[in-house]
């Protein structure tokens, strides 16, 4: 039971146990009000750089599954919860939250005052913060976390370097990866698409050259105003063309690519308890999200864009749609891996859509 | 939309008295409603024979009517008080199954009656099981294989479909028969063999066992446009076999994945757009732990057990939210209170940052005769509730909370002492208070997989278990040492379980943990956004960690304590004396805090007290709160351990006069006669005739006996030495009366005293205690209501199996009706 | 036999996409008129003009349009007369670009009587067509510019189209006769 420090940007100091991998840790502390799914929220590459702080105190108690990773090399720096639960191997799951962390090089810290450390955070926003052995100088050890400068090339270590299929035999689609969430892949292999993923780098001519029924811009960490002109310009030229779907950070960039201003959120979203409005039907569902960007009300330009979703409790833009092409963007993570399942329909729009196109 | 609305005569039909598998868990969602319905400018009307009913006191918002609770008294309750409306969801089932008969014969038409929350519709599908079964189908939602054949091969076809193992049952049988439990072919013939034989049909019902799957209680909220709101996600520590009101209960679900949790949650969400719920509604699953696959076992449109454990976990107003949308608003239109700088929050789904767990209590202490395995029929009496930031620390606390009299029945249990075949046979079999059996397992060395293999209960719970004994284990080896002492209070464990293993005293281990180790307890709010929002709350528990939420005033407070899980004998009538309480001391300009755990509490409803501590009753939180909140006054309910105990550490505490015990049910007695002594002046309320075990309000007395009463009672009352409300017990012959007892007003009969005598018995017994009673006003009266009532207490007996005895003990009751004559 | 081919989600869908299509091909929706075609063409339109005011906050106009006097198969004898009987008369259609909406696309017969009634009311600029469900066997040249779902059927076949407003659900099914 060794025991570990939570050290914070803003001088505060949590103490608590090791568990997972014992390396020291930097990154920026977000937390999740999400009561089921850490397996999938820990895997999930928008945390990037991050350590996710879990507000439901007791975390592992499903084990790790093999169906459940939304990554096979997940990127964050860190786990904090107040209690880590142990499993039995069995069928169903294959190891500990605990061990899988060791496998993964990611450090966890327990026997945190998580709820103290969430409304703190709810006050401060998003700050740096790192998970060390405990030492006698603490002031060095803020010196190292304030001397810190994080990547804003979280797309480009997370995307992945080459192409590769998840073949089906319906809708061929290309899916533009800056840190795919799998989930995405499996709802369209539920619909028997032909997938062929592309690194974030794809450009307008190697996309149409697989002559796809459908794109969809993925998921990913960091602030879209990082991202390359290419990028955006790539958007620009394939909306025109294909029906396209862009979620998460793809939302973000589509929006940028259509004249919106993207920018930091005062309070970052990740939980799936926030009601979110579907404009057109006028109806109410929730969803999983991650966010710590948005589009900024007021730089939507009503002649391109109709704004679709609204997080009801922010008034933040969570989805949009183009007047003129076959493309639209949410925020949240339709995939529902984890998450509410009645977001997962957008799928079946954008399926649809594709079958329209396709005469 | 018009800002008029026609006003309606609404009907709320209560379930009838409190009894095993119905504690006060619906009264308090009922009180909200019926003060929200009011403020709107409805009529309501509220039937029930439930002596202990607080609604029969809510006089400005409410009309109580006494009635038996079959058709006939309802369709005359709709007729005489020109009811339009009927609010079916406050009543259990008993409500669902008298709106289906009314509507079945035609009276809802007839009298152009309408339903609200829930439709006829809907009511009657759901009383119809193979109707359920048909919507469900509808809707792809699974529910039980289940069949009927006439022959072994149907049988076998059947199960080639479903699996093995099966549960037959013979249809049409003359005998008492068993459903037997087949796991294969072989044992399945043979059963069906002899239960062909005991049905007169020659047919047996043949169903897909689930014993061992998972038990998990959601709680679903939905508005007139469809806008649903998943309330809470409960799971069972007992698997399918052990009835959810006898297992242990934790939320958040603590061993589902992702996509269990969310295929239960939109299985729910269907279920209440199917069946079109205007409000709230509780759905029960049991999930294959090895599959993905689940069934509907339970659909409650209705307050229930497990609606009112959702909104005590999670701190979301569930009752006022439900009876906004019975106003006809929507969801997204209402504003929860607590939450100021957002908008439609009554829409942010509930998240947890807490551990809340619900734990059953039994009474067998009292009933000793009765079966204590746990199946399928529940026989808790009680439970209580604790919260904590990890499973071990609520279920802990949980086990604490257990009064003193479910600790005696356990005290009595020295879990060393059990054979090994005995402690395996309560593993396979579980029986109340199971938990310290398991406990023990562990101590013996059984492992987490054996007793996950045995139990059907989740290994991640034996992980804890196993935790909690290691932290134990080392307690023991560590007396007075500052680490263990911690580690084992960051888990939950008490001074006095300290005390307990370190062969000490919990004052001794009080003063250690205080001044030594430095170690104390941080109070946490309960509220339903995990921290996210700025949520101003009034409820909070404790635990051992950095961050203390606690803020103080200095407004002049008093402590009311509350009772705990509902007992035999006091049974709900003390949860009716606490809100009583609470009232009369708001009256005097009191902020109440309140300490109280049952979970069923109507004292926690929403907006009742001034703050909450939903904490165990034991000596450590009392002290603890005593210290930080220091109020003017602490109120408890007479004379029980805990009270005994803090006065002993030198806590003041006004012990409001009343009796725990009950009045005996064995002293001779024509009539009562209720009177208070106050300053050595004394009066008398007036009296009841008392006819055997019955109370009855009609008393006559001629003028000659009426002019004896005062001198006797103001005799009687000089010799008591307290001030309080007595009730002297009379034995009269012709023109000659004795005195055959003289006790302290019982907890268990104040309800109904106060009802027929039309006087808030608790309010004066709260303004004597604190020296503000003007007993002047106190009138003498006889016969105040215009039709007598009758009074008579409802025992346990038959849910345990039991006779009820020719003289069952008044100290047994659980609850108690209340008729008129004509009846 | 009856087997389910859209389910409430599947029609709910169908019809947000066939609104988001309007919009994609019309600038503006300024001087667009829905018209559905009775029973469950009126409901199918009035669901999109609905959608259509939740996204652009814009009340368009619905028509509903009783076609029974310009069905092939019927010969009025006072022509003059079944005009009024359409239902349309008190829409400004001149100038308009009209959205015919029908639940299902079969012969073409339906859609061909509903624009002879438009046409003798009025002259609007354009007439596009809408359907819930394509089922193909075309006896004219007709062919619909939004569509929900494409239901390749046999003759022998039926395709029942419910609708909430009166058939307490909405569901499309094909019917095996």
């Amino acid at each position: 039971m060794a025991e570990r420090y939570l050290i914070l940007e803003d001088g505060s100091v949590f103490k608590g146990t090791a568990f997972g991998s014992r390396a020291t840790t930097f990154g920026e502390v977000v937390f999740n009000t999400s009561m089921t799914g850490y397996q999938q929220i820990i895997t999930n590459q928008i945390y990037h750089n991050q350590i996710i702080v879990f507000s439901q105190p007791t975390i592992g108690g499903a084990g790790i599954e093999r169906a459940s990773y939304e990554s096979v090399d997940p990127t964050c720096k860190g786990v904090i919860v107040r209690d880590v639960a142990n499993v039995s191997i069995n069928r169903r799951r294959r190891l500990s939250l605990d061990e899988y962390l060791k496998s993964q090089n990611i450090p966890g810290i327990t026997g945190i005052d998580t709820r103290a450390l969430i409304r703190k955070l709810r006050q401060t926003g998003t700050i740096k913060g790192s998970i060390i052995d405990p030492v006698n100088d603490l002031e060095h050890a803020f010196d190292q976390l304030k001397a810190i400068v994080l990547t804003n090339q979280q797309v480009n270590q997370v995307s992945t370097p080459k192409p590769f299929p998840n073949p089906g035999s319906g809708k061929n689609v290309v899916v533009v990866d800056l840190g795919l969430k799998y989930g995405i892949l499996r709802q369209l292999n539920k619909r028997n698409c032909n997938v062929t993923v592309l690194p974030y780098s794809a450009t307008a001519d190697e996309i149409f050259n697989l002559d796809p029924d459908g794109v969809i811009i993925s998921t990913g960490p960091g602030n879209p105003n990082d991202l390359p002109e290419s990028l955006i310009a790539m958007v620009q030229e394939v909306e025109r063309k294909i029906p396209l779907f862009a979620i998460g950070l793809g939302h973000e960039v589509f929006a940028v690519a259509n004249g919106c201003e993207v920018t930091e959120l005062a309070a970052e979203h990740h939980g799936n308890n926030h009601p979110i409005l579907s404009v057109i039907t006028d109806e109410i569902m929730y969803a999983s999200q991650g966010q710590g960007y948005s589009v900024k009300r007021g730089t939507v330009d009503r002649n391109e864009l109709m704004v679709t979703h609204y997080d009801m409790v922010d008034g933040s833009i969570q989805g949009l749609r183009h007047r003129d092409y076959p493309a639209f963007s949410v925020q949240f993570f339709p995939d529902s891996y984890p998450g509410p399942y009645e977001v997962t329909e957008l799928f079946d729009e954008f399926s649809e859509m594709m079958t329209t196109r396709g005469r | 939309m018009a800002a008029r609305k026609r006003v309606k005569n609404i009907l709320i039909i209560g379930a009838g008295p409190n009894q095993i598998g119905l504690d006060t868990e619906i009264d308090s969602a009922t009180l909200q409603t019926i003060k929200e319905l009011h403020n709107a400018g409805h009529t309501i009307h509220y039937v029930s024979n439930n002596a202990n009913s607080i609604i029969a006191d809510l006089k400005e918002y409410v009309t109580f009517i006494v009635s038996n609770l079959n058709v006939n008294a309802i369709i005359n309750i709709l007729k005489e008080h020109q009811i339009d409306t009927i609010l079916p969801t406050l009543g259990s089932g008993i409500a669902l199954e008298l709106v289906d008969q009314l509507e079945d014969a035609g009276i809802l038409d007839e009298l152009n009656i309408k339903t609200i929350g829930v439709t006829t519709t809907t009511i009657h599908n759901l009383q119809n099981p193979e109707l359920m079964n048909r919507v469900l189908s509808h809707i792809k939602q699974p529910t039980i294989p289940t069949t009927v054949v006439d022959s072994n091969e149907a049988a076998i076809r059947f199960v080639k479909k479903v699996g093995y193992p099966v549960i037959i049952k013979p249809i049409a049988s003359l005998t008492k028969t068993n459903r037997s439990r087949c796991e294969n072919e072989h044992q399945m013939i043979e059963n069906l063999e002899s239960s062909f034989k005991v049905s007169t049909t020659h047919q047996v019902a043949v169903e897909k066992s689930i014993v061992g799957f998972k038990e998990i209680e959601m709680v679903v909220i939905r508005d007139a446009e469809g806008t649903k709101l998943l309330i809470n996600g409960a799971e069972n520590f007992n698997p399918v076999g052990v009835h959810a009101g006898d297992s242990i209960i934790f939320s958040p679900t603590q061993t589902l994945t992702d996509a269990e949790f969310q295929a239960l949650r939109q299985a729910t969400f269907r279920i209440a757009e199917i069946f079109r719920i205007k409000g709230v509604c509780h759905v029960q699953f049991a999930l294959d732990p090895a599959g993905n696959n689940y069934f509907v076992t339970r659909i409650n449109p209705f307050f229930d057990r497990s609606t009112a454990f959702a909104a005590r976990a999670t701190g979301y107003p569930v009752a006022y939210v439900v009876s906004s949308i019975l106003l006809g608003k929507n969801l997204r239109d209402i504003e929860i209170p607590g939450l100021k700088h957002h908008e439609s929050l009554a829409l942010i789904e509930p998240t947890l940052d807490h551990v809340a767990v619900r734990f059953p209590t039994w009474s067998f202490a009292s009933f000793k005769n009765a079966e204590q395995e746990l199946n399928t029929r529940v026989k808790s009496t009680g439970a209580v509730m604790a919260f904590g930031r990890s499973m071990e620390e609520a279920l802990q606390k949980a086990i604490r909370s257990v009064d003193s009299t479910t600790s005696a029945e356990q005290a009595a249990l020295d879990e060393s002492r059990l054979t090994e075949a005995q402690l395996i046979n309560v593993l396979i079999h579980p029986r109340a208070g199971e938990i310290f059996y398991l406990l023990e397992a562990i101590r013996r060395g059984y492992t987490v997989d054996e007793l996950a293999e045995l139990t059907k209960v989740d290994a991640f719970y034996f992980y804890k278990l196993q935790h909690l004994v290691s932290i134990e284990q080392n307690v023991r080896k560590n007396p007075f040492d500052v680490d263990a002492l911690k580690q084992a209070k960051y888990f939950g464990l008490g001074d006095s379980q300290l005390a307990h293993l370190w062969h000490s005293h919990s004052d001794r281990v009080r003063d250690f943990r205080i001044n030594t180790a430095k170690c104390l307890p941080t109070y946490k709010g309960i509220e339903p956004t995990a921290g996210e929002f700025p949520f101003i709350t009034n409820i909070y528990y404790s635990t051992f960690e950095d961050e203390d939420e606690l803020t103080i005033d200095d407004k002049p407070k008093v402590l009311v304590l509350g009772t705990a899980n509902n007992q035999v004998g006091t049974n709900s009538a003390a949860e009716y004396a606490t809100v009583q309480e609470i009232k009369a001391l708001q009256a005097l300009n009191y902020q109440v805090v309140l300490l109280n755990n049952n979970p069923n509490a109507i004292s926690l409803s929403f907006g009742m007290a001034d703050k909450v501590y939903l904490e165990p009753l034991t000596i450590e939180n009392c002290l603890n709160i005593i210290e930080r909140e220091q109020p003017e006054h602490i109120i408890a309910q007479g004379k029980w351990e805990i009270v005994t105990r803090l006065i002993e550490r030198g806590v003041t505490i006004h012990q409001l006069p009343l009796s725990r015990t009950t009045r005996s049910e064995n002293v001779e007695s024509d009539f009562m006669l209720i009177a208070c002594k106050y300053q050595n002046q004394m009066a008398i309320y007036g009296g009841v005739k008392v006819e055997g075990h019955q109370l009855n309000s009609s008393l006559n007395l001629n003028s000659k006996i009426k002019n004896k009463l005062n001198p006797i009672v103001t005799a009687e009352l000089k010799k008591q030495d307290r001030n309080g409300i007595y009730t002297v017990v009379f034995k009269q012959n012709n023109e000659h009366l004795t005195v055959t007892g003289v006790v302290p007003l019982a907890i268990q009969d104040t309800p109904y005293l106060s009802c027929v005598l039309n006087r808030n018995l608790i309010v004066d017994l709260v303004n004597i205690s604190l020296n503000n009673f003007k007993i002047d006003e106190v009138q003498t009266q006889f016969n105040q209501l215009d039709e007598p009532l009758l009074y008579n207490h409802v025992y346990p007996y038959h849910q345990f199996g039991l006779q009820l005895p020719q003289q069952p003990p008044f100290s047994l009751a659980n609850g108690a009706r209340v008729e008129t004559e004509t009846e | 036999m009856e087997k389910e081919i859209m389910d409430a989600m599947a029609m709910k869908r169908a019809l947000t996409r066939i609104t988001y299509e309007i919009i994609e091909r019309n600038k503006g929706v300024e001087d667009i008129v829905l018209i559905g075609i009775k029973t469950r063409g009126v409901f199918l339109a009035k669901r999109i003009a609905e959608r259509l005011k939740q996204l652009e906050e814009i009340d368009i106009p619905v028509g509903e349009l009783d076609i029974a006097e310009y069905r092939d198969d019927i010969h009025a004898i006072n022509h003059s007369d079944r005009k009024s009987n359409t239902g349309l008369a008190d829409l400004d259609l001149q100038g308009k670009t009209v959205v015919l909406i029908d639940d299902v696309l079969y012969t073409g017969r339906t859609i061909r009587a509903a624009m002879d009634a438009i046409m003798d009311v009025d002259r609007p600029d354009h007439i596009s067509l809408a359907v819930l469900v394509d089922r193909g066997h075309r006896e004219l040249p007709i062919r619909a510019d939004f569509v929900g779902k494409n239901i390749p059927t046999a003759q022998n076949e039926k395709i029942n189209v419910l609708v909430h407003e009166i058939d307490d659900e909405d569901l499309v099914s094909l019917e095996t006769k």
